[in-house]
Parts: C-alpha cells; structure tokens; sequence
C-alpha cells in the first residue's frame, strides 16, 4: 500500500488536462521507462510501454489506464486579471467554488476559483445552482501581465498532487485515472523479472475523457489478444440509491458484469480473486461503462475485455476520496491474471482462436 | 476564389448525395492530382505528391450540406420530412427548397405552431401539389431529399452571405490551396468528405484508409461577435486556429505548427475553443492508430441558416494558412 501511493503521488503531480497530456509525457518516460523494454509515445499523445516475454510468438495482454484528467480550457483574458473558462470533460461545475488550479500557459501559474463569500450573497444566492459560466478564475495578474502568458486555448487543471487523509484514505483531483496507472505499474513490481509467456503492453492512454481517443488509437497499435482496463467507479455514499451500495470503498476492487466486457473473462477474474484471497466487489453495469473498456472491446476485430476499478467518492472534483487497500487489491488481482492468463486462458492467445470472445 | 465560391455554393450536395459536388472538383483539381480516388461511401481522395513520402498529411472539408429528407407525403399533398444535420428550425421556416430533382417548393410550420414552439419535426414542404398523386408525378418519394435554393449574395465590402458555406467554403479552401501551392512538404491528401453532418461518417474510413501522420480540418466555425462579450472568433479577425470544440481537443504540436506558420507568413490568426458542434478533425484523430489532428476554421455568422456570412479577407488568411502548411509540412 505504502508504494501505490509512492506512484500515486508521483503520477498524479504530473500535468495532463485532456488535450494536452503531451505536457506530461517526457516525465511520465522519465518515470515509467525502466519498467518497459521499449516505450512509444502516439499522435495522440498516449504512452505505451512493452515487457516482453522471451518467447517471442507469446500472446499481448494489454493493460490501460488513462492519462488524462478533467480540467478546463481559456476561452477569455479579462481585466482585472480573472479568467473565463471552459469546461473539458465533465466536470461537477457547482462544486468549483475556491477550487486551486495551475494554469498552463507560457509558463505554469497557480489560480483560484473566485468566490462570493457567503456574508456577500444576497438571499437566497447560496442556494442558486452554480455553473461554470457563473465562475472565474482570479490569477492575481494584471491584465495585461496575463495576456503575455496565458491566451485563448491554454489548459487549466486542478492542483493535483496526492494527499493523505489517514493511513488507508487519500485524495486528489486527479486519482481519475492516476490511480488505477499506478496500481498496474504495482503488479508489473510484483511480477519483478518473472516471465509470465506472455508480452505485457501498458497503454497510459490520452483523451479517455474526450471519447475514449487515446484507448481506441493505442490499442490499434497494440493489437493485444486481452485487455484489463482499469478506471475509477462511483464508491457508495450515504444518501446514494441502494443499488450503489455494490461499490463500498474499502471493500475490494470491483470487477465490472457489462456488455463492455467480456463476461468469461470477468468469470475468470473473479474466480482468481477469490482463489487468491484478494477482495473484490462484482458489479453489474446493463449500459455503457464509461471508461476506456467501450473503446478497447472494438477496436480491431474486437477485444476481450476485463474492467477493473476502484471505487472513489467525488468523482470529478477537487477532492477525489479513495481508499488505499482498494487500488492494493486491484494490483494484486492485476498480477495474478497476469500470472495465470498464458495457462488459464490459453485459448485467447493462440491467433484467430479466440474463444472467449 | 470567387469563381470557385460561386460554383460551389450552387451545387446540391445534402447528406447522402454528394455526388455532383464530387463531380465538379474531381474535374477542378484533375490537372494536379497524382491519383485520385473515390471511395465506397463517395469521398472525394486527392493526392498532391509531396518532397517527402515517407510522411501523410490529410485535409479534410465535407461536401455534404443539411437538407430534409422525405418521410411521407399526406392526402392533401403536403410533404412531411425529416431533419438530415442539424436543422434550425427558425431560420428554416418560409426558405424555397428545392429537390434533387429541381423540383421547388417551400418550407412552412404546420398551421397553428406558434414561433416559440417551432421544431424541425413541424416543418412540412408545400410543392403545390393539390394532392399526394399530384406530389408523386412531381418525382416526390419516401427519402427524397431537399434541401434550401442556393443564394450568394455580396454583403458590403469584402463580406458575402450564402447558403452552405458550411462546409463549401472548406472545399473552396482546399481546392484553391491545391490548384496553387508549390509541391507539397510530404506527400498530401486533399480529402471531400462525405456525411459531416450526420456524425462524421466520412471522414472517418477516409483517414483509415489514407493513415495520415498529419490531419487538417477546414470548417466554418460561429463568429458570434453581434453583441456578445466574448464571441468565439470575430469576422475579420483572421483564420481560426482551433483548439477545441465539443468532439476534438486538437493535438497541441499543430496548434502550436499553425501558430508558428502563421507568425512566419505574417498571416492573421486568431484561436478558437468551441464549446458546442463538432467537425471531421475528431474523425481523424481516431481512425486507425491515430494522428496528429488539428483544424482551421473559418469564422462564418449564422451557421445553419441560408444567410451564412464570411469576410474573404478570412478566407485569404486561412488559404495562406493552409497553404504554409502544405508547403513547409507539419514537423
């Protein structure tokens, strides 16, 4: 637990508004390198890394996490030194009031979400629903001083660097989808140098929140023969429907039941987790999952797909909540089907005979 | 231009027949084509070799404008239809139509629809027909299409309004910058899409099949600078060099390529964050293993309506634009 959020940390100081997760890629090769025999950054500026087996006609499992986070993009300067945004992605606009941001312009600068102290709002203000076009950003700059740094166009992001709230609980706006890229970096750790037959791809994929670009694009490239996406889900929250109460945080990870993915494999998964004594939360998702799973499953000829996540409160916000254990579990499932898959699921990774599909 | 401008605007091309739009490029760019392809869904391929083959570079504007499509033809002869794009209902109302096969008619709300509550889904087609046999001998059927008679009209000084200059004025771009650049940098596609406005069907097996490195999209986007504070571009301001809209964050090695392009060429930009309508430049960036995407857009008023209006002192600014990136390549 203590090293996920040694990568977390890491991972999540890094910028990557999606749109501009080529900000983050020299540091994330910086990072991430030396866990990959060869690394690859894409058009659409996704990183992907490969560990090759030695057996060079082994299968491709690729794991995916996605790089990019929510944010917003300028759309003006105005005087006095504020900035009017929009968003990118979707994000929870009510909740922006004081949120921190770094502004990426010409060069990085913090700002804050402006806000009405509550001595200052009329009656019933406070109870107005807020939207974006309600906020701006105040940078503390004149406007002319900002004009030459930040213009139409340049990235905003959430101050985004993890902290901990107690031993097992932390947060970060950007544990979406950070996290998850540091739980799979954990079970590669767990592997160490043993050679599971099998080549292991990792795409740290842009553009997850703008339509699933980075996913679709990568794992073209890839060409896997299985896929294990992992994403954040929505953890129960006291108030929330009952059906959410599948997704506790500190629970185990959860494993996704949906037309997204692939329902053998999904069995399988959850057979290892128990076999393996690691807690996971099954969960049904009858519609779209909302993560890179949509994209991955077609891409190709079409792609089995498992979708781990791990459940976080807040999502979206400057304040994502997740539980430690949860992205522990979430590894150590990651690493035993990375261990077993060139046995238990040979079928997949003989081309063209695929049988789970 | 202008001759262009004219030819193309009058052309019929509404989602699903493009066709004779095809036609009058495919004949306007013949003399420097190195290879010219018509795929199955009717995009328009061009391909202009460049210094460099080892590198694609794929432009792209849509041929297809929205139109009606027929649904069914009622006792009485009026024609019911369906919306094909993104029909404003408002601008829409009391237009002449025409349909493919030159038969005229207008664009009317059922009786009683008061203007508050006009939809697409209340528009009908009057053709004059006294009943639904008279409609039938007129060439109307189930999925015919119309769409709104072309008008170009000269505004004030270097100002022109029409009908489809979403995209036609793409098309133009395009086909000027490549019946007058010098040799291309790498080798470079200028793509005619098809079905921009139904969700981007075009272009997509277009940039599967060509797997550019480089996409460029050439599209209208809103200048609306009458009476808002901050308009997403301004007429007159210079091509738009975008950054986002509702289906692209652009790549941000373009962005920053048509930037540095346009300071060297002293050609005036301007940036765009749109946050509503999308355009082929998404497309592109996933078709395939992807590509650097990005999109210049022409800032036009009143887009979908048949009073769309552009500066020609913009569309030199975006055709320069083009035209560096052609010439000097993307990297």
């Amino acid at each position: 637990m203590e090293r996920i959020y040694e990568l977390a940390k890491q991972l999540t100081a890094l910028p990557g508004v999606s749109g501009d997760e080529q900000r983050a890629l020299g540091q994330v090769r910086e990072l991430l390198g030396g866990s990959f025999d060869e690394t690859f950054c894409t058009p659409v500026s996704s990183f992907w890394g490969i560990r090759r087996s030695k057996n060079p006609s082994a299968g491709t499992v690729l794991l995916d996490a996605h790089l990019d986070t929510v944010g917003f993009i300028v759309t003006a300067v105005c005087d006095g030194g504020f900035l009017k945004v929009a968003p990118v992605g979707r994000i929870a606009e009510k909740n922006l009031s004081a949120a921190e941001v770094w502004i990426y312009g010409e060069k990085t600068i913090p700002g804050v979400f402006a806000a009405k102290p509550p001595h200052l709002q009329e009656s019933g203000e406070s109870e107005k629903k807020m939207s974006l076009s309600d906020f701006a950003i105040d940078t503390g700059y004149t406007r002319e001083t900002l004009e030459t740094l930040v213009r139409v166009g340049t990235y905003v992001g959430f101050k985004a660097e993890a902290e901990r709230l107690n031993d097992h609980i932390a947060v970060s706006p950007s544990f979406d989808d950070r996290l998850c890229a540091a739980a799979h970096l954990r079970a590669l750790e767990l592997l160490g140098d043993e050679d599971v037959g099998l080549h292991i791809a990792f795409q740290f994929s842009a553009r997850e929140e703008q339509g699933y670009k980075g996913a679709m694009t990568t794992a073209y490239r890839v060409d896997p023969d299985m896929a294990i996406v992992m994403d954040v889900g929505h953890a129960y929250v006291p108030g929330a429907p009952e059906r959410r109460k599948t997704a506790v945080a500190g629970k185990g990870c959860l494993l996704s039941y949906a037309p997204q993915t692939s329902r053998a494999l999904t069995v399988w998964a959850e057979r290892v987790a128990k076999e393996e004594g690691v807690p996971v939360q099954p969960v049904a998702e009858p519609g779209r999952t909302g993560t890179n799973s949509n994209a991955v499953q077609t891409t190709r000829g079409g792609i089995p797909v498992c979708l781990l996540s791990v459940p976080l409160k807040n999502m979206h916000t400057a304040n994502e909540v997740v539980d430690l254990r949860d992205a522990r579990a979430a590894a150590d499932l990651v690493a035993a089907l990375l261990r077993r898959a060139a046995k238990e699921q040979e079928g997949l990774f003989r081309h063209g005979t695929a049988s789970l599909l | 231009m202008l001759t262009l401008i004219r030819q193309f605007t009058s052309a019929f091309s509404v989602s699903g027949w493009e066709r004779p739009l095809a036609e009058q490029i495919r004949k306007t760019l013949a003399p420097v084509a190195d290879e010219i392809t018509t795929d199955p869904l009717g995009n328009l391929l061009i391909l202009r070799k460049g210094k460099d083959s080892s590198r694609k570079l794929m432009i792209a504007s849509h041929m297809d404008e929205i139109g009606f499509v027929v649904t069914a033809i009622d006792d009485a002869g009026f024609v019911r239809v369906s919306n094909v794009g993104g029909i404003h209902a408002v601008a829409s109302a009391f237009q002449r139509v025409r349909f493919r096969n030159g038969t005229n008619g207008v664009v009317v709300p059922e009786s009683g629809v008061k203007p508050a509550d006009l939809t697409a889904k209340k528009l009908i087609v009057d053709v004059g027909a006294s009943d639904r046999k008279a409609a039938e001998r007129k060439g109307i059927r189930v999925g015919e299409l119309c769409a709104v008679v072309p008008m170009l009209q000269r505004l004030s000084g270097t100002r022109y309004a029409a009908k489809a200059f979403d995209d036609r004025i793409g098309c133009v771009l395009s086909a000027y910058t490549a019946l007058h650049a010098d040799t291309p940098a790498c080798d470079t596609y200028f793509c005619f899409t098809v079905q921009e406005e139904v969700g981007c069907r075009g272009a997509l097996p277009a940039a599967f099949r060509i797997a550019p490195d480089y996409a460029i999209a050439l599209d209208v986007t809103t200048a609306d600078d009458c009476g808002i504070k901050q308009p997403v571009t301004r007429l007159g301001g210079g091509a738009a060099v975008k950054v986002k809209d509702s289906s692209v964050l652009c790549a941000p090695v373009v962005v920053d390529r048509m930037t540095e392009l346009a300071k060297a060429r002293k050609i005036p930009y301007q940036y765009e964050v749109l946050t509503a309508g999308g355009t082929d430049t998404s497309a592109m960036q996933m078709a395939g293993a992807g590509c650097a995407a990005g999109c210049i857009s022409i800032p036009t008023r009143y887009i979908h309506s048949p009073v769309e209006t552009v500066d020609l002192r913009d569309l030199r600014a975006c055709a320069d634009l083009l035209t560096a990136c052609v010439e000097e390549g993307m990297a």
